[in-house]
């Protein structure tokens, strides 16, 4: 799953047609669309444009900050018109991808943390929540939010300290987590080994592997 | 034709690497069992727990240094960490081997180990972590601990603490020319680097790092040559699998891949080579894991 990067105002609009149009035929790659969470005018509604951006298919979408002088700190509830768009993400059981990089350890420009993360789980109990590489030594918080948050997953590409998926997916279940290879800024080797030499079972490799993700874009994660 | 190579088949299937041998250099453990029994645990901190790991990859020999005696905070602490080395060596029946731990603040304590060194049964190099004690590479402290490292032929994996530099490096390897240091986590990656290799030839580096780039070894062994990597895991800090499928999966000749995962380990490790060879045997191809 793929998503590509751009600068400026209103840059999700460029960076999901640049995705849409690298990840078609047999590319092999699934797109990611960036959520929009701002009009274009202070105040604008978002809903619309988040029609928009399902209008064009999209099996998933992914905050991602826009960069530019009028930009604050990026939010989960508080821009205009959030519960409406939340509430029609939960409905079409659209998976919302949350990059670990946001939390506030690494990050002051995003002003939510894993506490409003497991918030918006709760509120919207059916919206797929995937936190993407959150850093491994945030284990035992990480613990709190998967144990708070039935429909929060992770993808496992920074947990890769000795014995921590194979703790992780003892203690929540395989369904809980990703794969995710981190490119272009990781190797993904490490990841793949940390799956593949994992003391777990087939099954719980293969739902790590891809099934999760398959269920997830299904949009059929309830038993 | 096109040739096969058995690591990364091993990477790509998750099965042990088949017909090669693998040493790991940088590992640590603390304990035979764990505490608590079996099951997953958010730690495995157990020679256990890495035996297991080393045989789900196929590694035949791992170096460790004892995570207590990195964490020692009084002599006792250092002394029952040496007791639970020599216990977790002799219980591995050759599969392990392992670093001592040049703690700075029990200097004497650890010259006392030292003096003490009369064969490979136990310790084959020793450990420096300048990070986590705190210690430049060129300190007053730690240099007669070096000094008799040099004389005992004992190879030192050193952390570098966060301050050193490329030329703080060299000075040592220029102080202690005949001291192997095998330097960890890919250090140094930085210009430089390969002036520095090539004006000490007693410089290593480990393969060992959480997070690295894609093609981060391959740069490695291209700036410092392919004599000067090593495969280290980390374990059990950093998972097996991971640092073993990222040494397995480069785009290096097989060639390449035997001397970072066994020729490497015994040059920069004369201890362990002598150790392996009055073995004699590479150790026996690990039982395959379900």
């Amino acid at each position: 799953m793929v998503y590509t990067h751009a600068l400026g105002p209103n840059a999700w609009q460029e960076q999901n047609a640049r995705t849409n149009q690298i990840a078609t035929g047999p590319s092999g790659l699934v797109p990611c669309s960036v959520m929009p969470q701002y009009g274009a005018t202070l105040g604008a509604s978002v809903l619309p444009l988040i029609e928009a951006v399902l209008a064009t298919g999209a099996r998933a979408l992914r905050l991602d900050a826009e960069i530019g002088p009028a930009s604050g700190p990026l939010t989960l509830e508080r821009f205009a018109d959030s519960p409406a768009v939340w509430r029609r993400l939960e409905a079409s059981r659209i998976p919302v991808l949350i990059p670990g990089g946001h939390l506030p350890e690494t990050s002051r420009r995003f002003a939510y943390d894993l506490d409003d993360i497991v918030a918006l789980c709760s509120r919207h109990p059916a919206l797929p929540v995937v936190l993407l590489s959150p850093p491994y030594a945030l284990e035992k918080q990480l613990a709190h939010a998967l144990a708070a948050a039935p429909n929060l997953h992770l993808a496992m590409t920074r947990l890769a300290v000795f014995g921590q998926l194979e703790a992780f997916v003892h203690a929540f279940g395989a369904r809980r987590f990703l794969f995710g290879s981190g490119l272009p800024f990781n190797d993904p080797a490490i990841p793949c080994g940390v799956v593949r030499y994992a003391a777990l079972s087939a099954d719980d490799k293969k739902l790590i592997g891809s099934g999760n993700l398959d269920r997830l874009l299904s949009r059929h994660d309830h038993d | 034709m096109t040739t096969i190579d058995p690591f990364q088949v091993a990477a790509l299937t998750g099965r042990p690497v088949e017909g090669e041998t693998v040493i790991d250099v940088h590992g640590h453990c603390a304990g035979w069992e764990e505490p608590g029994g079996p099951g997953p645990r958010a730690w495995p901190l157990s020679a256990g727990s890495l035996l297991a790991s080393m045989q789900r990859v196929g590694a035949a020999h791992l170096v460790f240094s004892h995570f207590d005696a990195l964490r020692a905070t009084t002599p006792g602490n250092l002394a029952a960490a040496a007791a639970d080395t020599e216990h977790i060596v002799r219980q591995a029946a050759g599969r392990l081997s392992a670093h001592l731990v040049l703690h700075p603040c029990f200097a004497a304590e650890v010259r006392a180990q030292l003096d003490a060194l009369r064969s490979t049964a136990v310790y084959v190099g020793a450990k420096l972590h300048g990070e986590l004690h705190d210690v430049r590479a060129g300190s007053d402290r730690i240099a007669p601990l070096l000094a008799r490292c040099e004389e005992l032929d004992l190879s030192v994996l050193l952390h570098v603490h966060p301050a050193d530099t490329l030329d703080d490096i060299a000075g040592v390897a220029t102080r202690y020319s005949r001291l192997r240091f095998i330097l960890a986590h890919l250090w140094p990656r930085m210009p430089g680097a390969a002036d520095a290799f090539r004006a000490h030839p007693n410089l290593f580096t480990d393969s060992s790092l959480s997070g690295s780039r894609p093609g981060a070894v391959e740069q490695m062994v291209a700036t410092v040559g392919a004599d000067r990597v090593l495969y280290g895991s980390d374990s059990s800090y950093l998972s097996m699998g991971g640092q073993f499928s990222k040494a397995a999966s480069t785009a290096l000749p097989v060639a390449v891949k035997r001397q970072i995962f066994a020729a490497n380990p015994c040059a920069a490790l004369p201890r362990l080579a002598r150790k392996l060879s009055a073995q004699n045997r590479p150790s026996p191809p690990p039982t395959p894991v379900s």
